[in-house]
């Protein structure tokens, strides 16, 4: 069967300036896919890119297949009909990501009758069932509320009941509960999960935190300065992984619990998009480098199950320990 | 909402009292005696004592405050002494004149201002970007009186499409009023639409890059309602608050435009007014602007927390 969104060779710049380079992976119909990565890396820019809300200096290269369609060769209207109906999007910032002089009930509103010709009465009962679904209580009360009136939780819900408002078959969350506290973050996955299974929605959950991606995700895509460098099933990849940036951050991660803190204690820094290494882009920082490293930018290497890694010591090394 | 407006409310009394006290000072602010200067060099002792009774100046100085506000509680100015009348009846005569003229001068603000700053902003970095922000330049540093006298030439003189001056009350004439009132109101109103073009401008950008502009493109919300509707709604906001800024300049430019144009408002009432040294009207003429400046900042403060569900709904969670 082929995959609900596929990328292939997904390239961003910027005023010539590459974000994100050589992107590809797939993602299935009702697969949690978790998007993994320090900051700077490319995860909202290839998330963005997807629904081609990237501002219009971005230059986007390579393919990506949404059930059978490309993307980036849509027209404006055919894009703008996809978005909300079959992607929907959920962003990092809860705060800031409703308008706040229009009310919590006129923004869902909004969103079902821009996709659906039904009353604005019929729109308002199905905005409290949504309310209801993410668990906001006394939902018809809450229509009437504006943002402000509401916790970062709260929001971060309603930004999901709008995601969700025309049952789109892929969900983007981008950070979904970073900026949110850890028992907020715990149900808010467990809703993502709860969606998964009642309505079949596949999603692309971006995160720092590989606690998060412990908990849901059926597979994992490492991205590193603005390339993929491993790709495995939650299980492989926490048991053995191959590429040593991603070894890294199994070891920076004290416990498979929320309150991981963000990726940074791989020794160095993550290189700016302008000033990457020549080669693999990990090899100043990676334990493992050797010379041919800076050679060449490492081919991804496909193992027998299904794991990627592109590290050319990948194989030599074999796969970590499990710890 | 109700403790704020009440609170505002308050505020401005304590100024009014100020400017009351400025108003009844300027009396003294005369180099040397009052009376001399209005009466002149002809003026004979006589006539200088009627002016001073006239002034109230032969009494005590708290005997005249006192008197000064007992009168201004009642609604009295005291008499002009160029046009023999009572200083609030001359006041009420003519503020409809100006105030029409500002009102129309702030709509063509708002118009000229509001829509060369989206314009602007929706076309960011492109020609017509920077031709709108020419614009605003121009109409920010040009003098208003320059301005005037600049479209006098164009308009009457060359074009001959709108009178020099004169004025014909709205009621009277509609089309009149309109021939009138449009080149003050323009001279107002370039200069203050520069300004709000600036102000759109910059607050449009900001509110575009916000978070809730992506979350309405990504409900899949058509280009234009993301502008019209979100985008809008928070640009406006801001641009709300300097309006009573923007009325207080064209009220207190009017008194130079007035001039120009040969408008008789307060403007021309109390430019005359100085340069007879027709002090009562000075005074009542003064008070009456301060008063209506106060007075329509008061309503631009109010209709903002108003407009602001943050403001007007409160309590966040
Ligand atoms: N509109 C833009 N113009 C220019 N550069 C951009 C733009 N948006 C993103 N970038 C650059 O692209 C790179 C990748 O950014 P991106 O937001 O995708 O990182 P991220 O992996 O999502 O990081 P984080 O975890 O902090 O959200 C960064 O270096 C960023 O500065
Ligand atoms: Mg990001």
């Amino acid at each position: 069967m082929s995959p609900l969104l596929s990328l292939r060779n997904v390239s961003v710049a910027f005023g010539g300036q590459p974000v994100v380079r050589d992107v590809s992976f797939d993602v299935a119909s009702r697969e949690i896919v978790g998007l993994v990565g320090e900051s700077g890396s490319g995860k909202s820019v290839t998330a963005l890119a997807i629904l081609g809300l990237l501002p219009p200096t971005a230059e986007i290269t390579g393919e990506i297949v949404f059930e059978g369609r490309d993307l980036p060769a849509l027209g404006r209207r055919q894009m703008r009909r996809l978005r909300g109906a079959g992607i929907g999007m959920i962003f990092q910032e809860p705060m800031s990501s409703l308008n706040p002089v229009f009310t919590v009930g006129d923004q869902i509103i909004e969103a079902i009758r821009v996709h659906q010709r039904i009353s604005r009465r019929a729109a308002a009962d199905r905005a409290v069932e949504l309310l209801e679904k993410v668990g906001i209580p006394a939902p018809r009360r809450r229509l009437e509320d504006y943002p402000h009136q509401m916790s970062g939780g709260m929001r971060q819900r309603v930004m999901i009941a709008i995601a969700l408002s025309c049952s789109p078959r892929l969900l983007i969350a981008d950070e979904p509960t970073t900026a949110l506290d850890v028992t907020i973050q715990a149900q808010l996955l467990d809703l993502l999960a709860e969606v998964r299974e009642e309505f079949g929605t596949a999603v692309v959950l971006i995160t720092h935190n590989m606690g998060v991606i412990a908990e849901i995700a059926d597979r994992v895509v490492v991205m590193y300065a603005s390339r993929v460098v491993e790709e495995a099933g939650v299980f492989p990849l926490f048991d053995h992984p191959r590429h040593p940036y991603t070894r890294g951050l199994m070891a920076s991660t004290p416990a498979m619990d929320m309150e991981a803190p963000r990726l940074v204690t791989i020794p160095g820094g993550t290189p700016t998009p302008g000033n990457l290494p020549p080669g693999c882009n990990f090899a100043p920082r990676c334990g493992y480098a050797i010379p041919p490293c800076a050679e060449g930018v490492p081919p991804m290497d496909a193992f027998a199950d299904g794991q990627r890694a592109a590290c050319i010591r990948a194989r030599e090394l074999g796969p970590a320990a499990p710890r | 909402m109700i403790g704020y407006t009440v609170s505002r409310l308050l505020q401005t009394i304590p100024i009014l009292i100020l400017v009351s006290l400025i108003a009844f000072g300027i009396i003294y602010l005369i180099p040397g005696d009052a009376a001399t200067v209005i009466g002149g060099p002809s003026a004979t002792a006589e006539d200088l004592a009627r002016i001073r009774a006239n002034l109230g100046l032969d009494q005590p100085l708290l005997a005249q405050i006192g008197h000064f506000y007992v009168n201004l509680l009642q609604g009295d100015l005291g008499r002009s002494l160029m046009l023999g009348i009572p200083v609030t009846d001359a006041v009420i005569a003519r503020s409809p004149i100006t105030i029409s003229i500002a009102l129309y001068s702030l709509v063509l603000t708002i118009v000229l201002g509001l829509s060369t700053g989206i314009v602007a902003a929706l076309n960011h970095n492109r020609w017509i970007d920077q031709a709108a922000t020419v614009f605003a330049l121009i109409g920010v540093s040009l003098p208003n009186f320059w301005l005037a006298l600049v479209m006098i030439v164009l308009f009457s003189v060359h074009l001959g499409w709108l009178p020099t001056g004169g004025y014909v009350p709205f009621t009277t004439d509609p089309i009149g009023w309109l021939r009138t009132a449009t080149l003050p109101a323009l001279s107002l109103a370039m200069l203050q639409a520069g300004l709000l073009t600036r102000i759109t401008r910059s607050t449009m950008l900001e509110v575009l890059r916000q978070d809730y502009i992506r979350t309405a493109r990504a409900k899949g919300v058509p280009e234009w309602v993301v502008i019209t509707r979100h985008a809008l709604a928070n640009t406006l906001m801001p641009v709300v608050t300097v309006l009573g800024l923007i009325l207080s300049v064209l009220l207190s430019g009017s008194i130079v435009i007035e001039t120009i144009f040969n408008v008789p408002g307060i403007g021309s009432l109390l430019g005359n007014a100085i340069s007879n040294r027709d002090y009562p009207m000075i005074q009542g003429g003064l008070l009456f602007v301060t008063a209506a400046l106060l007075l329509l900042n008061l309503v631009v403060d109010i209709l903002y927390t108003w407009l602001d569900p943050r403001i007007r709904v409160g309590g966040s969670a």
